[in-house]
């Protein structure tokens, strides 16, 4: 049975085939786009599903949407209601969204595939993430929780996987979410809602959580793991444009100007920004009040995540714990569940947030509906596009640059070793891109870990982005627990999909300065032979080469942009950035002659 | 083509602002009185900080169908 999961319409839509129970094909649409967490329609992200299935429209047998539209439109004409006569603006935006498009979106599916009404399916979104946890794992027998912003009504819900059947027992509903009082700090802090979240957690280990007992004055909790937010320091609810209001800033003081440059004591000031400011103490004072307020929310996240994690174990009875939904990419708070609750076994799917639900709506039809087998189980990222030799023979030649021909893979890897040795930076695309934000060795940019100065030279010559944002370290499983502390790694699913954040050993941070966090942690992926033998071979190169089977691994884009997807893509950015060789499958191309 | 750009633009913007006065006297003249008088009536839905129970209907393809 051919099964089409679509998400879209409000951030990262993306699209998935499954195919007798088996995910065959998923992306995110922005990867087709160009346009970073793309939320139209995903029609180039289902044109290449059809194509890596062999499939066409009419070849479906069901399409699977991730949530139930008219719930969700009754949830926001409720909150317009309750909120009169403030909710003006929100009104006439939502409005305008679901009139035009959203409440369509049977239609809009039925012109784009050309098939029938009742093959069209709707699954709600914490089911939708939920299946895309639990169908996706190794599990048998799991307890779930799911924690985003918000879905239709629901913003976090328990549930229990057994077998192929999973279900949702609880939710705890509109406004009171962990998701949106994130996004509220993290527009707080200058970031853009829904995209910035992940650097108020990089920006949270250079601050003290000092302002810890004014969060909690944000939201209370119940010793069965729900909680509820003080609504009167709130905005998200009424307004279109602001998600806290004055009363928040009467509290926190006034928001951070975005795009601000950001530096503390601790992270001194960079070369780059310039010269020295003659008020730099003033400045440094300033971001570190901010950096305070970001590992203050981020501590009491951890504590509302590892609360609603033991509530799931204990009404579950189980060790095992799924989680999805945009709160799982909380790397910090999914090390905590393992180390501080009864959780022995964690798995979050590598596209945790909407785009991954896409996934789980068809899992959850193929399994739970139509009684395919279970067979989802996702144990690599690795299920986008994948371009061959004449793509990449074009790339090279339009590019104009050095090249090698095409390496044979001995060579390709020795001559790769010696250049991330040496210090270059590499771009590295081979095989088909990774689903979810995580770039995991098949569309990166490496670099030698071993070296302090890489961390600042892949931050402002290559990326572009903001100097305290960390690096994240790839390790072939097997050697992960000799830089790690982390126990019986190959267990720990979600360090495959670098959705951990572990301390690196006392003993390692002076050998991996590039990727240890300011706090001594890292967030680590685990490679596997089985999964990526190509790169699971260069970094045991490496390790031959240098002693040190580790690279710094980050997602291959430049700052604002997704990460590529085509070699046409790769060579683009590679381009316009300042790295020193780039790997296209078997070819190396480099920047200067020089470098050849 | 240039004209028609031209009325393409135009149209747009005239648009745009139709929607948001026929937008705002729907809120106003609908919404708010609507909203007012339920509040009057019944407690705003604010949903309390508890585990709500969910259906535990077993799943079907009939409920799938439907957006609600």
């Amino acid at each position: 049975m051919n099964i089409l999961g679509l998400s879209c319409f409000f951030h990262d839509a993306a699209a998935s085939l499954v195919v007798d129970g088996a995910v065959v094909a998923a992306a995110e649409e922005e990867r087709f786009s160009r346009i970073k967490h793309d939320f139209a329609f995903p029609e180039r992200a289902i044109a290449f599903c059809l194509r890596q299935g062999g499939l066409t429209g009419a070849d479906l047998d069901y399409v699977v949407f991730f949530e139930k539209p008219f719930l969700k439109f009754e949830r926001i004409l409720a909150s317009v209601m309750t909120t009169v006569p403030r909710s003006g603006g929100v009104f006439r935006q939502a409005m305008t969204a679901w009139l035009l498009d959203k409440l369509w979106v049977k239609n809009r599916i039925r012109e784009s595939l050309r098939i029938a009404a009742d093959r069209i399916l709707f699954v709600p979104h914490h089911l939708s993430h939920a299946a895309s946890a639990y169908l996706c794992s190794p599990f048998d027998r799991a307890a779930i929780l799911t924690v985003d912003g918000v879905g239709e009504w629901s913003t976090t819900a328990i549930g229990r996987g057994e077998g192929s059947a999973c279900a949702l027992t609880d939710d705890i509903r509109f406004p009171h979410s962990i998701g949106l009082l994130y996004s509220a700090f993290t527009a707080f802090l200058g970031f853009q809602v829904n995209e910035g979240e992940y650097k108020v957690m990089g920006m949270a280990p250079y601050g003290t959580p000092r302002y810890v007992d004014k969060v909690w004055r944000l939201v209370r909790t119940s010793p069965d793991g729900s909680f509820e937010l003080d609504l009167d320091y709130f905005s998200f609810h009424y307004s279109a444009t602001r998600t806290f209001n004055d009363r928040f800033v009467a509290l926190f003081g006034p928001p951070r100007e975005p795009e601000k440059p950001f530096f503390t004591a601790v992270s001194g000031y960079p070369s780059y920004f310039g010269a020295v400011p003659g008020n730099l103490g003033e400045l440094e004072a300033e971001n570190q009040h901010y950096a305070d307020i970001a590992a203050s929310i981020q501590v009491v996240t951890e504590e509302l995540v590892l609360g609603l994690a033991r509530a799931a174990q204990r009404r579950t009875g189980a060790t095992a714990l799924c989680m999805a939904g945009g709160v799982a990419l909380n790397s910090v708070a999914n090390g905590r569940i393992l180390r501080e609750t009864p959780i022995t076994d964690l798995y979050v799917q590598p596209a945790a947030g909407d785009g991954g639900a896409a996934v789980g709506a068809a899992l959850y039809a193929a399994t739970s509906l139509l009684g395919e087998p279970r067979r989802g189980l996702m144990e690599h990222a690795y299920w986008g596009e994948a371009h061959g030799g004449a793509a990449v023979a074009d790339a090279v030649r339009d590019a104009g640059l050095p090249a090698t021909g095409e390496l044979d893979e001995d060579a390709l890897i020795a001559r790769v070793v010696e250049l991330l040795a040496g210090g270059s930076v590499v771009g590295w695309a081979q095989g088909r891109f990774e689903f979810g934000p995580r770039a995991l060795g098949n569309r990166s940019i490496l670099a030698d870990p071993r070296r302090a100065e890489m961390k600042d030279i892949v931050n402002t010559k290559i990326k572009f982005r903001e100097p305290y944002r960390p690096f994240a370290p790839s390790v072939p499983v097997e050697h992960a627990a000799r830089y790690f502390a982390l126990d019986d790694p190959a267990r720990q699913m979600p360090a495959r999909f670098m959705l951990l954040v572990t301390p690196v050993r006392p003993e390692a941070r002076e050998t991996l300065p590039a990727v240890t966090h300011v706090d001594g942690s890292a967030r680590l992926q685990t490679v596997f032979e089985h999964t990526n033998p190509r790169y699971h071979r260069l970094l045991s190169a490496f390790g031959d080469a240098t002693g040190v089977p580790v690279l710094l691994n980050t997602s291959f884009n430049l700052r604002g942009e997704p990460v590529v997807n085509t070699p046409a893509e790769a060579m683009s950015t590679f381009r316009r950035s300042g790295m020193d060789a780039l790997v296209l499958d078997r070819t190396i191309v480099f920047a200067t002659k020089e470098g050849r | 083509m240039k004209i028609w750009n031209q009325w393409r633009r135009l149209s747009h913007r005239a648009a745009a602002v139709q929607s948001h006065v026929v937008l705002f006297t729907l809120y106003t003249v609908v919404v708010i009185p609507v909203a007012t008088v339920t509040r009057i009536n019944r407690k705003a839905r604010v949903e309390a900080p508890v585990w709500h129970p969910l259906p535990q209907d077993a799943p079907s393809l009939e409920s799938a169908r439907s957006q609600s």
